[in-house]
């Protein structure tokens, strides 16, 4: 699951600037400056994912605004986790626990020391510049016809000693991700997902991301 | 202001005695009851129908060590009480989180509960005991009328198991027990449909992706069987929700068990509860509710309710008038206001913690 917030994180990494090479440079530069305007930006991410052995359908909804600082994750599969949402701001993050109708609330600070994410900060979701200085980034390939040429590059951590791969494609057409991997060391897929229904600027509200059940019951940690 | 000034002292002097220091945001709550009834201890006059409480809550305690929790605590006419919280959340994957609360009365009755739940994906476990020497409604002379039924013995232990198992997206399986006063088990399955809309795709999408959906509200269906002394039942239930909070419950038993009467026969049991929440204004909350269950043994057979939570200057107002009719058939009621008051350490908006 980590892996795939990893992903997710990517997802909106890989919309602003970075490091790495020129090549891959000049693709996020121009990804950055697509975005610059972007108040607030929204996608879906949906395929596979290995959850330790098995593969697991994986469907879940990115909402965030950067200025912001907020950001929400909704999930639509795998079952278990369906109808659960994280939504994370400067001072805290929310989780929605659909099966027992909770909402726990962990400050940011605790949330950061807790193994949920692996280590990696969910608040900065939506600080890509500084995400994306922790990963090496290069292009793999180019393919389509000018005007809609799709770019495929590979990020990879700097300096953790990890030789897990993310892969992200990029379509000319608009300047954002069309699609994720996530590649093992041994080549193998951990996960492999789809950017769709990707919009900015559609009017989002920090108050309708930060929106979960009114009757839930609330358990502050 | 004369008062929140005190109770802001209080608060500072009470937290430095228990912790040395009070780091983080303290909520200091203030609350004043008033109940009717011939069965308070001391009937009759307006001191002991009148229940004062002054407490802390959401104090920071062990930070940084694996038990860094929460610490409430609070002096009363009636009680000294004192909570611990534990929590871990491990979001997307679920949570982990206990409760531990003492009550100890000036008479000398004790009141010692436990709860702790856990989420991990499919499976949920919420389990609780207590141990008490004296009765609830003498720590919290309304306990006897909330919407989820009080054990009123005097004395006794008492436990309770649920466990939640999601099926499916839309299929709960659950299975408990309730253990002390009146043993007994329970079976059911809960579905829920989503009312949705579709969203529009956006353009270069894959057009073989199904489409998008937004949750519009949710209706939830119950139902089950009960079992154990003294009842034997089945149960069923609806749930109404909208996405902007207004929700509405309904559920039913009927089965043969203690009648309204007190013979065993033919009973029934329905609680109904309507949440509203921003209808007195932004952040507010109200929550009307009944329950009528002559088949419990141990609890007030009929509990009536109206709760409101306003937001106020820098804290939450909150309004509670409770009635009921008790076990020995006599009837009663109360009503409750108290005010929470946030203190410094965050400048995050405040919840309504049950």
């Amino acid at each position: 699951m980590k892996n795939l917030l990893t992903l997710s994180v990517l997802a909106l990494a890989a919309l602003s600037s970075g490091a790495g090479a020129q090549t891959a440079q000049d693709i996020l530069n121009r990804v950055d400056s697509a975005q610059k305007s972007a108040k607030d930006v929204s996608f879906r991410l949906s395929g596979t994912a290995s959850l330790e052995s098995s593969a697991q359908k994986i469907d879940l909804t990115v909402k965030s605004i950067p200025a912001q600082s907020v950001a929400r994750l909704q999930f639509l599969a795998p079952d278990a986790l369906a109808d659960n949402v994280v939504v994370a701001d400067k001072n805290e993050v929310r989780q929605y626990l659909f099966l027992t109708n909770q909402i726990t609330v962990t400050p940011v600070k605790k949330a950061a020391n807790s193994a949920g994410f692996g280590g990696l900060d969910f608040t900065q979701l939506s600080n890509a510049a500084t995400l994306l200085s922790q990963y090496s980034v290069k292009l793999l390939g180019t393919t389509g016809a000018a005007g809609s040429r799709l770019f495929q590059l590979e990020a990879t951590p700097k300096g953790t000693g990890s030789t897990d791969k993310a892969r992200v494609w990029i379509t000319e057409a608009g300047w954002r991700p069309t699609r994720l991997q996530l590649v093992s060391s041994g080549n193998k897929v951990l996960a492999d997902l789809n950017v769709s229904s990707y919009k900015v600027n559609a009017g989002l509200t920090a108050a309708a991301l930060r929106a979960l059940p009114k009757d839930a019951q609330i358990i502050r940690q | 202001m004369k008062q929140i000034r005190a109770g802001k002292r209080m608060t500072v002097a009470l937290g430095a005695a228990l912790l040395g220091t009070a780091a983080g945001a303290v909520d200091v709550d203030f609350g004043v009851s008033y109940r009717t009834g011939t069965d308070v201890l001391g009937a009759g006059s307006l001191w002991q129908q009148t229940t004062a409480r002054v407490g802390v809550s959401n104090v920071s305690v062990l930070g940084g060590t694996p038990v860094a929790g929460t610490l409430s605590a609070g002096v009363s006419n009636r009680a000294v009480d004192v909570g611990y919280a534990l929590g871990l959340s491990l979001p997307p994957l679920g949570a982990v989180s206990s409760r531990t609360d003492l009550a100890v009365t000036w008479q000398g009755g004790l009141r010692l509960s436990s709860r702790a739940t856990g989420t991990a994906g499919p499976v949920a476990l919420n389990a609780g005991a207590s141990f008490f020497t004296t009765s609830a409604t003498a720590v919290d002379p309304l306990a006897a009328w909330t919407f989820a039924p009080t054990d009123l013995r005097n004395r006794g232990v008492a436990a309770d198991l649920a466990a939640r198992y999601r099926v499916n997206r839309t299929l709960v399986a659950v299975l408990g027990g309730e253990f002390g006063a009146q043993n007994q088990g329970f079976v059911g399955i809960e579905s829920r449909r989503d009312l949705t809309r579709v969203l529009a795709p956006s353009e270069g999408d894959d057009p073989t992706l199904e489409p998008a959906t937004e949750r519009t509200g949710t209706l939830t269906f119950r139902a089950g069987a009960r079992a154990g002394r003294d009842i034997l039942g089945v149960t069923g239930g609806l749930t109404y929700a909208t996405e902007a909070g207004l929700s509405l419950g309904l559920d039913a038993l009927a089965g043969r068990g203690q009648t309204d009467s007190g013979s065993t026969g033919l009973t029934y049991g329905l609680t109904a509860s309507v949440t509203a929440p921003d209808l007195l204004g932004e952040g507010s909350n109200l929550r009307l509710y009944s329950a009528y269950e002559p088949w419990r043994t141990a609890s007030a057979p009929l509990r009536v309710g109206a709760e409101a939570i306003l937001p106020l200057g820098p804290g939450e107002l909150s309004l509670d008038v409770r009635g009921g009719r008790n076990p020995s058939g006599t009837a009663g009621f109360g009503a409750r206001v108290g005010y929470r008051l946030p203190l410094g350490g965050s400048d995050a908006p405040q919840d309504n913690t049950p």
